[in-house]
């Protein structure tokens, strides 16, 4: 940035204003997502789409994971939203943090049962963290066939908190209520999705609501909670499923 | 353009294509860009990536082409290698799409959407707005009318355009194992143009799964009845698009 003003600062402005047409001419009109597979993107086009006023827009991230990179909120808090992060990882979180200052970080893990503390397995691959112990050795073990650099081991196993994810909402979004959830929890995405009280989520029939779940379960299995509070599939991608509520779907089912 | 096409005339013509292959092999390998209004384009890489295949063999039907990039379903995917056939009724679209898709089969028609095999066309100020419906022509121009000067929509020209049925074109210019993609955008008509389709003539028995992309104008439950025989499900409703997908083995 510093040599970029340099050289705005010694080169005639016309030269200057020509470079920048030219950079302008040169990017191709396309959308970036950061999520895996345009996840992001379908949800920020329902938004959109409504003529949402996307600063507005709340979302909650369970395993948010990296802030930018495979991040299904990250499109979001770049068009102005914010939200919270949950995230186990104590590295992780410092690291969301210090990229996403308007995000509320949550270093802990959420609820899947009764249980308030558990033991997170972290891995070569933060991606790859987990409260399972079969999934950290089944993953470990099939690593073996992978490439070598993508090998993974268990680096570390620390106790975190579990905080029930109606809680979450309840603390530190309350009156917000989050328009977007994202659940990437590898695995226990729908042990979470059912300790969701959906009456916390968005009521404003303006706005779309959305919830994103990796594909760990089948959609029966979702929609068999979800169903019942108005939500419908939108989209079935390599990784996740996502569903939407909208006023003009409990109208007509059929969409 | 005038820097582009300048090194264009310099540089040998193979090192100016092989610059231009190589700038879009590189769009195409950073996973995280979409053309089309909503990502539906990413969503449909991404399972044909998941399914291992090799795309440079996957080939498409974009019936209503547009614009060559902007909003276009099938622009990541031509960057990705595959190629396919385009059908769209404008001349100056038509004319833009050959250029910058070269790999392209471009038919400059209309989808047949009846029995007629020729239609007249409104070309509006904004070829977005163009139609087949005189009505909807008339109309876009009366609303116009409220909106911002520059955005104004009169009908600049009513010219007779052919109309070929789908189905002959997959014969003609996809024969063997016909699309693996169908996109359909033609502004109200897309449920008459999908009741043409004959699905049999898609990738019968290929590894790769077929995805057919419709315009949600058209409801779902009048899309259902056609796709359902065939094997395809919903896999996205996008805020313009559903998207349907078939596979001999679902991943599930």
């Amino acid at each position: 940035m510093q040599m970029k003003s340099f050289f705005r600062s010694i080169t005639p402005a016309p030269i200057w204003n020509a470079a920048g047409a030219a950079k302008r001419r040169l990017r191709t009109p396309s959308k970036r997502s950061f999520a895996g597979n345009g996840e992001d993107l379908l949800v920020v086009g329902w938004f959109q789409h409504y003529g949402c006023d996307l600063s507005r827009i709340r979302y909650v991230d369970v395993g948010a994971n990296d802030p930018v990179f495979l991040s299904n909120t990250f499109l979001l808090y770049q068009a102005g939203a914010r939200g919270v992060l949950v995230e186990p990882d104590p590295k992780l979180a410092e690291l969301l943090r210090a990229r996403r200052p308007r995000d509320i970080v949550v270093n802990a893990g959420v609820a899947f049962d009764e249980r308030r503390s558990a033991t997170l397995f972290q891995m070569t691959a933060s991606g790859f963290n987990t409260f399972s112990k079969a999934q950290a050795e089944f993953v470990a073990a099939s690593s073996h066939k992978w490439h070598p650099r993508d090998r993974q081991e268990v680096v570390g196993e620390i106790a975190v908190p579990l905080i029930p994810l109606n809680d979450i909402i309840a603390e530190h979004l309350g009156k917000d209520a989050p328009h977007f959830l994202s659940v990437d929890t590898e695995g226990v995405d729908l042990a979470i999705v059912r300790t969701l009280d959906p009456m916390l989520l968005n009521h404003d029939p303006s706005v779309p609501t959305l919830i994103c779940a990796e594909a760990s379960a089948s959609a029966d299995e979702f929609l068999k909670m979800l169903g019942p509070a108005g939500f419908e599939m939108a989209a079935r991608t390599p990784d996740n499923w996502i569903f939407r509520r909208h006023r003009e779907l409990l109208r007509s089912p059929s969409g | 353009m005038s820097v582009k096409s300048l090194l264009r005339a310099v540089l040998p013509a193979r090192l100016a294509r092989l610059a231009g292959q190589t700038k879009l092999a590189w769009i195409a390998r950073n996973e995280s860009v979409s053309f089309s209004a909503y990502g539906e384009d990413l969503v449909i890489l991404s399972w044909l990536r998941r399914f291992g295949c090799d795309l440079t063999a996957v080939r498409y039907l974009d019936v209503g082409a547009a614009d060559p990039i902007h909003l276009s379903n099938t622009f990541l995917l031509y960057c990705a290698g595959a190629r396919g056939v385009l059908i769209e009724p404008d001349p100056d679209q038509a004319a833009a799409l050959r250029r910058a898709r070269p790999r392209d089969i471009v038919i400059n028609a209309g989808a047949a959407f009846d029995e007629r095999r020729s239609a007249r066309y409104f070309r509006m100020t904004s070829s977005v707005f163009n139609s087949f419906s005189e009505e909807q022509a008339t109309r876009v121009a009366e609303m116009s009318k409220t909106w911002a000067p520059g955005q104004r929509q009169d009908i600049l020209a009513t010219i007779e355009v052919p109309l070929v049925p789908v189905n002959d074109v997959i014969r003609e210019h996809l024969p063997g194992r016909g699309p693996d993609f169908i996109s359909v955008d033609v502004e109200g008509a897309e449920l008459a143009i999908a009741r043409t389709i004959d699905f049999t003539l898609m990738n019968g028995d290929s590894k790769i799964p077929a995805f057919f992309c419709v315009e949600a104008l058209a409801k779902l439950r009048d899309l259902k009845p056609l796709l359902d025989p065939h094997g395809f499900k919903m896999i996205a409703r996008t805020a313009d698009n559903w998207v349907f997908r078939r596979h001999p083995h679902e991943m599930e």
